[in-house]
């Protein structure tokens, strides 16, 4: 039983508990806000997404090649990765996804010797291997090649082959192997850890192996992402050890640090695409060398703000070289795509217009994003743009971006478990 | 292609209903046999003046409690025989509940939901027979050692219930809320059942009463400033509205529902103003009762009940009731429903303990038995005629037994009959784990029965992983498992595979006597690189007794053909597509049966179960051998 005088410090309490309460309520309540709207992704600049799948290539017997993705692209096993060519003497361009392997995880494509196409397949689900086959003929037959075990990386330049037949490999475990031919076996070359503990791997800071390649004269090339501010991560293999092979930046490029989206050696010119820079600073250079790697050449920083927020850059390389960028917004933005092209040893890119909007172009009701550009030596380039399972094909003109043909692919959804 | 394990599949849904009547016929039958032995008791009851004795006394408050949470009990047990709920609770309420919640809280539901999945049927039934029975043990054992009993398993049960079904109620997740039921309504139940292990003294004072009501009060203070806390998305229009949308589309009454998307329009529209009188209301009665408790006493105890916490209660009832209809959607409906949700236990607690608050007289016996007994004669030393049992020992049992039921009453055989109901609920799941393979009827609910078949196995020379030739001929003598996996394959034919490797493990000894074979079923993809491939990703590559074989593709297609095999292309980045099915081949080359293989969602119940039914089609022909 309480006495008096607890009664009474019992009654004082309680509006002391009160008057607490209440303010504390009246402090939460008044300091509470919704979140300002567009502020979603902002505050701490995130780093720069790695470079997007989708690309084209050049074939060195006149063909083309893209790969973009397709189907419904927000569910991994709806989302399927197709490869596309267009032959010598073609205009149109039709399906060529090699069969008898799911293409959930993605598509690396790279030219081999003199015709011959090499595609592999990203790891998917209980998948952890990739599964490789090869063409000869456009795409008309494929044959099944030994496969790459830890899967390939997910970089469009995962795969590299020379004309002589030889192939290197970037894993998804950040090995780099090698292969006399299609079908040898696969021997390893170096990784990351080796590479960043090398002197000239510590010299950029090496944090990401991103691409693989051939130098003309068939020694490979490893890029990657270097943290230190002006360095770019191309290293090639000399002897028994990997030295820089790389351009030196300049000017605003040389002030971030920089990531290597795109390598390739083709007729005998090496052609490099960086992006460099964070934040609404980002911005990209693309960078030639005509004696694989000893001598650079490099273009103008082209601003790519979306590249902060997320936007992925696709970069396809022509037979001379020259290079199309499409850097694609985030999945949480509305704008359209970025369209670029840079002529070989070029200074200034071209920044090309914005396609028309869906409902007067492909009959695409949802996207104006381009998936890749087609780069040809010569002529007008070519924007692909996917909605779902179609692929609308746009031709450059004097008049702007015309629709040149809609491929309509009959997406096996369901198929993957 | 997988197919998914549909929580109203027919086959678990029939097994389930199975189970629980037979459970329902034991339990039923021991009621009758308790009913015989009572009755026969009844008829050697003893003296008038021992049939009496002492009934134990009840408060009020306590029984309130007993009687509320009892009802509780057995209404969550009724829904828990909804035939969903075998199937479908794991992966529909228990790991949901913990998908937002850290890491090791995540483990240890998946750990409980893992044994549920694992036996779905035992683990369903016994959900049901174990909360009805602790519902009908408060209901039945109204005071003394058995009731108090029976409040510390409700208690243990419900704290089971809280850590593997609730996840500990989400309070270790973000958003945590007491609109729609944290800390967990079945904690509610664990604090009502630790209230009724007390003493029966400790219900004699306001002290208890005080202790309730004030822990209810600061209960509410404290979820008033969480809900009123910034940045936690309270004030925000569409936190709460989304929350009731999603409790609105469950399947309902269409009253109901409409109500509760109304509420839900609100909501939207005027959140921050909702969140304001969802705060204000909670932080008011809180400080009301929590004010009431530290400043009553024996003295004040009408006045205070009367001005302060008569008000308090019922506007907590009025908030309990509000928040059940519009935001928790009475928590029971969609066919998963396992309860009633969190505010009807708190407002049976705050009616108890503001009962509780009463002065001692309300102390109520409980109602003794009639007096009838007191006419009738004293027992005859000797049984009657019913039991007629020839034997000097077995009439001392009888009289011993006759002995222990005197002065028993019927509260007390039907609180044992509960008990009963409890342990034929628990004892069949307890069995089943002592298996560490799940139940095969999950695989049969899946892909169907083995099919039992006797023909010749087709024969086939093909090539396996090591480049050897591998005939079916030459794998007489020993048990084949057979079936087809494409090497390429992403889904189904790695959980095949994972499913034949530990059949081979639950063989044991006898795995020397089987051969798991595989047939490359991809017509692209079928060199020994690939079966190699596969091979090294499944581990498969150290089992001694595994072959992965193929050929060229003539001669896949020709096995593939006596097999009834299709593997077909698909374009445009689609897997091969071929049908999943096994093969048990005797020793003497003799198909015995098929099964479909379709290896479904490939959790770790399925892929058990599967693996154990292959395993026990291994051990059923070499048994005959």
């Amino acid at each position: 039983m309480m006495t008096s005088s607890e009664v009474r410090s019992g009654c004082h309490l309680i509006p002391v508990v009160a008057l607490t309460l209440i303010g504390l309520l009246s402090l939460a309540a008044c300091t509470s806000s919704r979140p300002p709207a567009g502020t979603a992704g902002t505050g701490n600049a995130p780093s720069r997404s790695g470079p997007a799948l989708a690309t084209s290539l050049a074939g060195s017997d006149g063909s083309s090649w893209a790969v973009v993705e397709m189907g419904a692209t927000t569910s991994p096993l709806s989302s399927f990765w197709e490869l596309f060519v267009r032959p010598d003497g073609s205009s149109a361009w039709r399906l060529a996804t090699p069969t008898g392997v799911a293409s959930n995880g993605g598509l690396v494509m790279t030219q081999s010797d003199a015709g011959t196409l090499v595609t592999g397949f990203r790891p998917s689900q209980d998948l952890t291997f990739s599964p490789l086959a090869t063409s000869a003929d456009a795409g008309a037959e494929w044959s099944a090649d030994a496969p790459l075990n830890p899967g390939l990386a997910a970089v469009p330049n995962a795969l590299a082959g020379n004309s002589a037949g030889g192939l290197l490999a970037l894993t998804r475990t950040g090995a780099v192997e090698s292969a006399a031919s299609v079908g040898a076996h696969w021997t390893s070359l170096t990784s990351l850890r080796v590479l960043a503990a090398a002197a000239a791997g510590r010299a950029c800071g090496l944090t990401a192996l991103t691409a693989v390649a051939w130098t003309p004269a068939g020694a490979p090339l490893v890029a990657g992402d270097c943290s230190k501010p002006g360095v770019t991560g191309i290293f090639t293999l000399s002897g028994r050890a990997w030295h820089a092979a790389a351009p030196r930046l300049t000017g605003s490029a040389a002030r971030g640090g920089t990531d290597v989206v795109a390598l390739t050696t083709t007729a005998g010119r090496t052609s490099a695409v960086l992006t460099v820079g964070s934040g609404r600073a980002a911005s990209v250079v693309a960078a030639w060398s005509p004696d694989g790697g000893m001598h650079w050449a490099q273009s103008a920083p082209l601003p790519a703000p979306a590249l902060a927020d997320g936007g992925q850059p696709s970069v396809s390389f022509a037979a001379d070289g020259s290079a199309g960028l499409v850097v694609t917004q985030a999945a949480s933005q509305s704008a359209a795509s970025q369209v670029a092209t840079i002529g070989w040893q070029a200074r200034d890119w071209d920044t090309l217009p914005a396609l028309p909007p869906p409902s007067t172009g492909s009959g695409s009701t949802t996207s104006t994003r381009v998936a890749t550009l087609v780069a040809p030596a010569s002529g007008a380039p070519q924007a692909l743009e996917v909605d779902r399972g179609t692929m609308a094909v746009w031709q450059l003109g004097s008049g702007g971006w015309q629709l040149a043909q809609t491929v309509r692919v009959p997406i096996p959804y369901g198929s993957s478990g | 292609m997988q197919s998914g394990l549909s929580d109203t599949n027919p086959i678990i849904v029939a097994a389930f209903k199975a189970a629980l009547l037979h459970q329902g016929l034991v339990i039923a039958a021991v009621l009758v046999l308790l009913a015989l032995a009572w009755i026969a008791a009844r008829g050697f009851r003893p003296s008038a003046r021992e049939s009496r004795g002492r009934a134990p006394r009840e408060s009020t408050a306590r029984r309130v409690l007993r009687i509320g949470f009892g009802i509780l009990w057995v209404f969550d047990g009724l829904l828990q025989a909804q035939p969903a709920m075998a199937a479908g609770l794991p992966s529909q309420v228990i790991q949901p509940a913990a998908a937002t919640s850290p890491g090791w809280v995540q483990h240890l539901v998946s750990w409980g939901a893992n044994a549920w999945a694992y036996h779905p049927v035992q683990a369903g039934a016994a959900a049901v027979w174990i909360q009805v029975g602790i519902g009908a043990w408060l209901l039945l054992a109204p005071a003394g050692w058995p009731s108090r009993l029976a409040g510390l398993v409700s208690a243990g049960w419900a704290l089971v219930v809280w850590v593997f079904g609730e996840a500990f109620g989400g309070i270790f997740a973000p958003g945590l809320t007491f609109l729609f039921g944290a800390p967990g309504a079945v904690l509610y139940y664990c604090a009502a059942g630790l209230l009724l292990a007390l003493p029966e003294q400790r219900w004699r004072s306001v002290r208890l009463g005080r202790q309730l009501i004030g822990g209810i009060g600061l209960l509410l203070a404290g979820m008033a400033l969480l809900q009123a806390w910034p940045g936690r998305g309270s004030w925000a229009a569409g936190s709460l509205a989304s929350m009731v949308s999603s409790m609105a589309s469950t399947p309902q009454p269409h009253a109901v529902a409409a109500i509760v998307r109304g509420f839900a329009t609100l909501a939207a529209a005027h959140g921050f103003a909702v969140n304001l009188v969802a705060v204000l209301a909670l932080a008011v009665t809180g400080v009301a009762l929590l004010a009431g408790a530290l400043v009553i006493t024996r003295a004040r105890s009408a006045h205070v009940r009367a001005r302060l916490l008569r008000p308090a209660v019922m506007l907590l009832l009025i908030i309990c009731l509000a928040d059940w209809v519009l935001i928790e959607d009475f928590g029971f409906f969609g066919g998963l429903g396992t309860d009633p949700n969190s505010m009807i236990p708190v407002a049976i607690l705050a009616v108890a303990g503001y009962v509780a608050l009463a002065p001692v007289s309300a102390l109520e016996p409980v109602a003794a038995p009639p007096p009838a007994a007191a006419a009738r004669p004293a027992p005859a030393a000797e049984p009657a005629v019913g039991f007629a049992i020839p034997g000097a020992l077995a009439a001392r049992l009888v009289r011993t037994a006759i002995r222990a039921t005197k002065g028993a009453r019927l509260r007390a055989v039907l609180g044992l009959w509960a008990v009963v109901i409890v342990i034929v609920g628990a004892g069949p799941m307890a069995l089943a784990q002592a298996s560490s393979t799940a139940s095969p009827i999950i695989a049969q609910a899946i892909a169907g029965s083995a099919a039992p078949l006797n023909f010749t196995a087709p024969a086939f020379s093909l090539t396996d992983q090591g480049g050897r030739q591998v005939s079916l001929a030459s794998l007489r003598g020993k048990v084949v498992l057979l079936t087809f996996l494409d090497p390429v394959c992403t889904s189904d034919c790695p959980l095949i595979a994972q499913e034949f490797r530990a059949a081979d493990q639950l063989l044991g000894g006898r795995a020397h006597d089987v051969v798991l074979v595989a047939i490359v079923a991809n017509p692209v993809y079928r060199s020994v690189t690939y079966t190699r491939a596969f091979d090294r990703q499944e581990g498969l590559a150290a089992v001694p007794n595994w072959l992965f074989l193929t050929g060229s593709l003539s001669q896949l297609q020709h096995t593939w053909g006596s097999y009834g095999v299709t593997a077909a292309i698909v374009q445009a980045g689609g897997m091969a597509a071929h049908n999943d099915v096994a093969y048990v081949i005797d020793r003497n080359g003799h198909t015995r049966s098929e099964l479909n293989f379709d290896p479904g969602p490939g959790t770790a119940s399925s892929q058990s179960s599967f693996a154990g039914e292959l395993a026990a089609s291994a051990q059923q022909v070499l048994g005959r051998a």
